[in-house]
């Protein structure tokens, strides 16, 4: 896709210049975590802890690969449903969490949580599990191992493409997208 | 009285899970490339090319289409006259499931209890359903379905005033509401009639129907391309991005009903659509 290059960990100044409907081509290291991951997590940081790892100025994936073949990192690695982690969400963002990737809308109120944090939502495509997957150029488990799918993971990526889906200026893509093809009677 | 052995059973189910988990189907391919030429949004048209892109990789065996490999779900029609010897015929599918995902590379996807979240760690078990029919046949029709999508489908129990339009408006509610988050372009089935337990099962078969194919009863077809430009005219667009591909196909089954009741159900399949059929 031809989009902005952004090298990870993401900078505030490359965040502060993206637009919403624009893509990005992401390169080096985030991490992942879905619905179990992320409960564990919430917990922690409710109790006072410590997450498994530093989320300072992150990108987390919300994402549970597919077993790899014999010398592959991952296997599948297409994002999931971004608004089944929300109950979880506003204390992931506080462990300083600074963009977040998965796919479809977020709820109202957590596009104003995104907007008062400053956080920027990326939409990967939902089902182009195999092209991302072979996106991804390294793997390691980086916590809950037990978790099988749903451990978290630290992945190196390599141009691997996103839409803007919440930028730092108020946009909203998964609004004002479908409102421009909107022609309901 | 035709003997099926178990092992043949088993077999079938390994080899077309792990086939689809690959392989798109050619009319969903179909499908998707005339969606490419008709979508008025260049970004839909990225989205729509990146799913072609991703089947054209998956192809190579690798890397699964989605890694959501889903719930197995199996349709099966048996005949009256066949027996499934050396061993039992659900036994034998879910075998074929648990094989599948060690040999397939499967993403392990099932919990042992819905609050609990144990991983059963083969993908067992698949949901598996049964429809005797005459004669020696032994038909499989086998589907993962996966999540996102299957979270936003639903069933209600209408009053029959609302009629057709309230059909319609049940599932344009639901497509308006959710549908960005279960990886649109969707294919939408719809079970009409029945009960509060068929009508479910009257959606995910109508999920099985090839893609373009409109349904035989011409007032059903009729119902499926109003209700399809509806959902289109929504603009929720390939993966909610915008656009006027929302979904690539109306499914409509419907059944006899109570005088009383409107029984609907609307089963929301993304377009990760893995199907086959299997006869044995």
């Amino acid at each position: 896709m031809s989009g902005k290059w952004l090298k990870l960990p993401v900078t505030a100044k490359d965040l502060q210049s993206l637009a919403i409907g624009e893509w990005v081509n992401l390169s080096g290291p985030l991490y992942t975590a879905r619905d179990a991951a992320l409960e564990r997590i919430h917990n922690l940081i409710l109790e006072g802890k410590k997450p498994p790892v530093d989320f300072k100025d992150q990108l987390i994936y919300f994402v549970g690969p597919t077993p790899p073949a014999p010398g592959e990192p991952v296997g599948s690695a297409g994002p999931t449903t971004s608004r089944r982690m929300e109950p979880f969400l506003p204390s992931v963002l506080e462990a300083g969490v600074v963009a977040v990737m998965g796919k479809g809308p977020l709820s109202a109120q957590m596009v104003s949580e995104f907007q008062r944090r400053g956080v920027v939502y990326l939409s990967a495509a939902g089902g182009a599990g195999a092209f991302y997957g072979s996106r991804v150029h390294g793997a390691a488990v980086a916590a809950y191992e037990e978790l099988g799918p749903e451990a978290v993971f630290s992945l190196k990526v390599e141009n691997f493409p996103a839409v803007v889906a919440l930028d730092l200026k108020g946009g909203n893509l998964f609004e004002q997208g479908p409102a421009a093809f909107r022609k309901e009677a | 009285m035709r003997e099926i052995r178990a092992d043949e059973i088993k077999n079938a189910v390994v080899s077309a899970l792990k086939e689809i988990h690959y392989q798109m189907r050619p009319d969903l391919k179909a499908s998707i490339k005339q969606a490419l030429e008709q979508e008025a949004s260049p970004l839909g048209r990225q989205a729509l090319e990146l799913l072609l892109q991703n089947a054209k990789m998956a192809s190579a065996g690798v890397h699964p289409l989605c890694q959501d490999t889903g719930l197995t779900v199996i349709f099966v029609e048996i005949g009256q006259d066949v027996r499934v010897v050396d061993g039992g015929l659900a036994e034998a599918l879910q075998a074929g499931v648990r094989q599948a995902t060690q040999e397939g590379r499967l993403r392990h996807s099932v919990s042992v209890h819905p609050f609990k979240r144990v991983n059963t760690g083969d993908n067992t078990p698949a949901t598996l359903h049964y429809d005797i029919i005459p004669g020696k046949g032994l038909k499989m029709n086998i589907m993962a379905k996966g999540s996102g999508s299957e979270n936003i489908s639903a069933l209600t129990m209408l009053l029959p005033s609302a009629g057709e339009a309230g059909v319609r408006d049940f599932v344009l509610n639901i497509i308006r509401q959710h549908g960005a988050a279960a990886c649109p372009p969707l294919l939408i089935g719809v079970g009409v009639g029945g009960g509060f337990d068929t009508a479910p099962v009257l959606a995910k078969k109508a999920l099985l129907r090839r893609l373009g194919e409109p349904s035989s009863d011409a007032e059903t077809a009729e119902m499926e391309k109003t209700l399809l430009a509806q959902i289109n005219s929504l603009g929720v667009g390939p993966q909610g991005w915008g656009g006027t591909t929302t979904a690539l196909s109306v499914a409509i089954k419907t059944a006899p009903c109570h005088i009383a009741s409107l029984p609907v159900a609307v089963n929301i399949q993304c377009h990760s659509h893995r199907l086959a059929e299997v006869k044995l």
